[in-house]
């Protein structure tokens, strides 16, 4: 549970850093809370119930920490960690499942925030303004969750995949 | 087997249904923040405070110390410039504050500063860095505010906004703003015009709005056309702000 809680707070810190410091970057908007996420997953692969909670809890954190909202990101993390825990349950642990879950939880993340968004009339942005969003949203992303991957699964932190 | 499919259904709808009248409260800047709520916020604050303002100057070798004096160079500079725009506009009060906190760039737009209410700042005042407007403030904690970027698109915000053009003012709302061309819009403004003439031309706040102070820079005019009917213009304007660099900002306080 140590590893989980560092690894969220770590991203956290470090999506604010890139937020502020490197905001000039276009390609990399961070969303690595939403990323560590996937990673959380390898401790609670047995502990369904336990994974969401852990989800839903870092996304009310996420909220106290960069929004206004109370529940939002709360209740967006707890949407994508349904659909992480599918794909990460019913596919071989490896590289390509860990991109693939990347790309499915930012597309999937993005898009209920444009829906509430809109929906509720807080933002008005046209589609081809979340396309371009979106591009931006993968590459840096696709490259945080790669050195995650590539951390973890070096021989000191092997066991936390192979679990 | 089939009730209890009926019933999952039923639960589910249920959840969505919930979820969506709930996130209806809360999807709104004019939430009342509560005592939990403040103190919470403080105190990322402060761990974000911490880890990026003190953990990055601080922690430095000798190597990039050059690189830290440039910083604080430019730092400087944006301060002085501050203080060049403090004394052209006397009639208004500035609080100089630090960034400490960003949102994602797209959906939220919202910076946290480290000054708050114990520094006598309020709900909806102006905040301005040295190149112009950059937002106002939309929610004040103890220590901390958080300040809604002008590029945020949200729909209960207009900004009245103003320009000089042949000696005569002409006014209009800033209604929009476009990611993909980096620039605002601004609505009904009526009168005739030179299109080639008007390029250029500052855009101001007027004042009329309910949070904005009078005065504040925009950006500059870059086309101007007609809109549907052809009875006012729509004029696209280039921020005078580069909303991907904000270090040290200003909430301007006492005109409004």
């Amino acid at each position: 549970m140590f590893f989980n809680i560092i690894i969220v707070l770590i991203s956290m810190i470090l999506e604010n850093i890139f937020n502020l410091y490197l905001s000039n970057i276009e390609l990399i908007t961070p969303l690595f809370t939403l990323i560590s996420l996937i990673f959380v997953y390898f401790y609670f692969k047995n502990n369904e119930k336990g994974y969401y909670l852990f989800c839903t809890i870092s996304g009310f954190i996420y909220d106290m920490f960069f929004t206004n909202f109370y529940i939002l990101n709360a209740i967006a993390f707890f949407i994508c960690s349904l659909v992480i825990y599918y794909i990460m349950n019913n596919h071989r642990l490896n590289y390509i499942t860990v991109l693939f879950s990347s790309i499915t939880a930012i597309f999937l993340y993005n898009v209920i925030l444009y829906i509430l968004f809109i929906f509720f009339k807080y933002n008005s942005y046209s589609l081809l303004e979340f396309g371009y969003f979106l591009k931006y949203f993968i590459v840096g992303n696709l490259i945080y969750s790669t050195i995650i991957y590539i951390i973890l699964n070096n021989k000191r932190f092997n066991h936390i995949i192979k679990q | 087997m089939k009730k209890r499919k009926k019933h999952r259904v039923f639960i589910y709808f249920f959840i969505i249904v919930f979820i969506f009248i709930l996130s209806y409260f809360f999807i709104n800047d004019n939430v009342k923040s509560n005592f939990l709520f403040n103190s919470i916020k403080d105190l990322t604050a402060s761990i974000s405070n911490i880890t990026s303002i003190s953990f990055i100057k601080k922690d430095y070798s000798n190597d990039i110390i050059n690189e830290l004096n440039n910083d604080y160079k430019k730092e400087i500079n944006d301060l002085k410039q501050i203080l060049d725009l403090n004394t052209l506009n006397s009639n208004k009060v500035f609080i100089n504050s630090t960034v400490i906190k960003r949102s994602t760039k797209y959906w939220y737009n919202i910076i946290t500063i480290d000054k708050g209410e114990k520094d006598g700042i309020r709900n909806n005042l102006s905040v301005i860095n040295n190149n112009g407007l950059i937002g106002k403030v939309i929610k004040v904690n103890k220590k901390t505010s958080d300040i809604k970027l002008l590029i945020s698109n949200s729909n209960n915000d207009y900004i009245s906004a103003m320009f000089n053009y042949n000696n005569d003012y002409y006014y209009g709302l800033i209604d929009n703003y476009d990611y993909i061309k980096n620039e605002l819009t601004l609505k009904n403004v009526i009168g005739d015009f030179d299109r080639e003439n008007i390029k250029n031309i500052n855009v101001v706040t007027s004042g009329l709005s309910d949070s904005f102070a009078s005065g504040l820079l925009i950006g500059k005019i870059k086309d101007i056309t007609k809109d549907t009917f052809g009875l006012s213009n729509i004029i696209t304007i280039t921020p005078s702000v580069n909303f991907n660099n904000l270090d040290i900002v200003t909430v301007v306080v006492g005109d409004k």
